[in-house]
């Protein structure tokens, strides 16, 4: 995965944190998707600014995690949010 | 198992985290509906800059689905300023209207503007001479329809809404048929309400015996509500009879905040108020209105006949009866119908629904 690259959330998104938790509404899909506390933190994150490397270190800094874990998981968790149409 | 969203929502329904609002934009309206619920005051309705400061305020509050509705909201010229910053605040937006004024440029504006995560219509009837008289527009039915065709050309989920009525209630079948031909889910309220000023002329057009013994019992109408049997309602320990008050709120034209769109008690005014968070958390109006949603749920239903039937509404019973936990008239008509349908539906299947996971689903949930 290019760690380089800066995701902006989609317009079509809206969306609220309750309690660490992120609640995403796509209206074009009629979907609604809520996240894990890691998934939220990264989704939070996700500001037209910040590249992927900036939010694993985030993410390592926030969580005990391993590099390779949250590596691991960053690249699923973005090819999902890409595949629904979350993230650009 | 409860997924996560299933989960978030009753811990914020526990909790009183407000995830809903219904923003009332203007009571002006086009239409003239006889049993038209609200009171307009004559008061000055909230501006454009006002409007967004209230959009200001319920954003910063995390409330995420935003009603957008009337009167008609489409008759406001700023519909789609307000539209657009509702959208960039990040709210889901629902609007609310009769549709009239949806032709195809309007659909197009809607979907490229406020990309609703769904539009809810009403609907009066499936033949025009029903529908129009109903509210006093000729021509208001072929609008609508075509209205709903010009939304679902663009893709955008449609969901009919239909106070069943003395006058339009052997048209049920024939509305649904006119809903799956468009694309469009519909739903059917067998309760009509009274006047948000307590006037109860309106509740002289509920539908008749007959009928509702038809509507919850006989398979052509089941099937029109894709409902199987008439649910029962599960309330567990401490929990309420629905949200008002506490997953959602209503707001008038005025600013005037209510804990929901039937329950008309004033908690606060919107243009007063810095933030909303004091206010809901103190506001007397909602204490009183959560814990009496408490009892209504765990001694009033408990203790009434078929009150595992009854779809409360705080809202209608206040009005009505001057009591929020009295049961009232046409609650009392529907259970009485519902329980006898699904009684024998559990007699013939030797099921309840409970066994198949299927409860009531309650107002606000």
């Amino acid at each position: 995965m290019d760690l380089s690259i800066v995701l902006t959330k989609s317009p079509d998104a809206a969306y609220r944190t309750y309690d660490g938790q992120a609640t995403i509404v796509l209206p074009s899909r009629a979907q609604v998707s809520v996240l894990n506390e890691v998934g939220s933190a990264v989704w939070e994150r996700i500001d037209g600014r910040r590249s992927l490397q900036e939010i694993l270190d985030g993410i390592m800094e926030e969580f005990e995690i391993t590099r390779d874990r949250a590596l691991t998981d960053l690249e699923a968790f973005v090819a999902d949010l890409r595949a629904q149409g979350m993230v650009s | 198992m409860a997924n996560a969203l299933e989960k978030l929502t009753i811990k914020n329904w526990n909790n009183a985290v407000p995830m809903s609002a219904l923003f009332e934009l203007t009571f002006v309206c086009n239409h003239a509906c006889s049993f038209c619920y609200n009171c307009p005051t004559g008061q000055k309705e909230m501006n454009t800059a006002e409007v967004f400061d209230a959009l200001r305020k319920l954003a910063e509050f995390n409330v995420l689905y935003l009603t957008l509705t009337g009167g008609e909201p489409l008759v406001r010229r700023d519909f789609f300023e307000i539209a657009a910053e509702a959208r960039r605040l990040g709210f889901a937006l629902r609007i609310y209207t009769n549709g009239y004024l949806i032709d195809e440029a309007m659909a197009k504006k809607i979907k490229a503007i406020a990309n609703p995560l769904e539009m809810e219509i009403s609907i009066h009837g499936a033949k025009p001479e029903t529908h129009d008289r109903l509210t006093c527009v000729p021509g208001s039915l072929k609008k609508l329809l075509a209205g709903v065709g010009y939304l679902r050309a663009e893709g955008i989920k449609v969901n009919l809404k239909c106070p069943v009525t003395k006058d339009n209630q052997w048209e049920v079948l024939d509305m649904e048929r006119l809903a799956t031909e468009l694309g469009a889910r519909i739903q059917f309220d067998t309760v009509i309400t009274p006047r948000d000023d307590g006037d109860k002329d309106p509740v002289s057009l509920m539908s008749s015996d007959d009928f509702l013994e038809k509507f919850w019992a006989e398979d052509a109408y089941k099937t029109a509500r894709k409902e199987p049997v008439p649910l029962p309602r599960v309330d567990a320990p401490g929990e309420a009879v629905c949200g008002t008050g506490r997953s959602g709120m209503a707001i008038d034209p005025y600013g005037n905040i209510y804990p929901c769109v039937q329950l008309r008690r004033k908690a606060g005014n919107i243009r007063e108020l810095a933030t909303l968070r004091d206010m809901w958390r103190t506001s007397p109006v909602l204490i009183q209105v959560r814990r009496e949603a408490v009892e209504v749920a765990q001694q009033t239903l408990k203790q009434a006949k078929n009150g595992d039937q009854c779809g409360f509404c705080m809202g209608v019973a206040d009005l009505q009866l001057g009591d929020p936990k009295a049961i009232y008239p046409q609650i009392a008509k529907n259970a009485e119908f519902r329980a006898r349908a699904y009684n024998a539906w559990k007699e013939q299947s030797g099921s309840s629904a409970e066994e198949t996971g299927g409860v009531l689903t309650k107002c606000g949930m």
